[in-house]
């Protein structure tokens, strides 16, 4: 027993905080996604000249996106282990539904499928609810930044302020730990 | 030669005023002229001249005509005409008189020039969009592009978290 097995290492990994890679591939995605809309918002209600701005737009969409993914990835962390809380009666009642009928099948082992299965139920939640919760609340501050608080800025401070301060905040918010 | 029993020439005052609040490039910008004939006979052959106060290649004439001709103006009454033009550049620009003609009842030729409404700034569209465009429309576009992630991650949320509903274990005694 000094030697783990390639079931258990398994097992292990599904518990770490690394996301999986299509889960950052969301996070990526999204956050290019997010990162670029404000910049059509700005582009058509604050009549921001393409040319003019490349610079400044490049480096909002940057900035904007990596904090952005930064906060998916730690609220991920933060939700993953809530989730699993939540989830783990459900997921065990399922597994045991599932084998009920299988008398080989040992409690051991019962009892591994269910954590793996716990552990990617919360994985896939945990990346589904940290991605709406920080859009939503990057986009509630940036769009009362952008056209309450910094209405009479000038549209390139306007911009980078109100996208990456927004950004930022929503970052610096998913650091918490619980 | 009795005064009380002169009448007098006819006699026009005009005047030129824009209709519009704000000139803006590439928008209709409307402009009237008013003749107003004070005298006790009637004005013949008038004309409004105002051609050189619109060059062709800063505006463009939409509607109506700079130079117009009116064969008689009765005592007492008043004309007016308008005219739609628009601008080609935004900038400064003087807006000058417009000149008057007319020949009163024995002959005479008579010129005379409308006000003049002075300097005035011709804004860039961009500007005037910016102040007082709709912009609900790309509102509604920044949400479309928005909706896609942030819903859709909600709703595979909820779908998930409907399949394994929260279980509450019974203490059993």
């Amino acid at each position: 027993m000094g030697k783990l097995t390639k079931e258990e290492e398994l097992l292990l990994s599904s518990y770490s905080a690394t996301s999986s890679t299509k889960g950052n591939l969301f996070f990526y995605l999204n956050a290019l996604i997010i990162s670029i809309a404000p910049l059509y918002l700005f582009y058509g209600v604050h009549q921001m000249e393409i040319q003019d701005s490349l610079v400044v737009w490049g480096l909002s969409a940057v900035g904007t996106a990596y904090l952005l993914s930064l906060a998916c990835k730690n609220q991920k962390c933060l939700l993953k282990h809530q989730i699993v809380m939540k989830r783990g009666s459900a997921v065990e009642r399922e597994i045991s539904g599932q084998y009920a009928a299988d008398k080989k099948m040992t409690v051991k082992e019962k009892e591994e499928r269910a954590l793996f299965r716990k552990n990617e139920v919360a994985d896939t939640e945990s990346t589904y609810l940290s991605v709406f919760y920080t859009n939503s609340l990057y986009l509630t501050i940036m769009l009362v930044s952008a056209f309450f608080l910094l209405a009479n800025v000038a549209p390139v401070f306007n911009l980078l302020i109100s996208t990456i301060g927004s950004a930022g905040l929503v970052a610096f918010l998913s650091t918490a730990k619980n | 030669v009795d005064v009380g029993t002169q009448t007098r020439d006819a006699f026009i005052l005009a005047h030129k005023q824009p209709l519009s609040t704000y000139a803006v490039e590439n928008m209709d910008f409307v402009l009237e002229y008013g003749l107003y004939n004070v005298g006790d006979k009637p004005a013949q052959k008038v004309t409004i001249d105002d051609r050189h106060s619109f060059p062709t290649n800063s505006f463009d004439i939409v509607k109506g005509l700079l130079f117009v001709h009116f064969e008689q103006i009765p005592a007492g009454s008043n004309v007016t005409h308008s005219v739609v033009i628009r601008p080609r550049a935004f900038g400064f620009f003087n807006y000058t008189a417009a000149q008057v003609t007319y020949y009163t009842d024995n002959e005479n030729h008579h010129v005379t020039l409308t006000n003049t409404p002075g300097e005035g700034y011709i804004y860039r569209q961009r500007e005037y969009d910016r102040r007082f465009a709709p912009k609900y429309t790309y509102f509604l576009v920044f949400f479309l592009i928005v909706a896609p992630t942030t819903l859709g991650s909600f709703l595979l949320f909820q779908q998930s978290k409907a399949r394994f509903p929260n279980v509450i274990k019974k203490k059993s005694t």
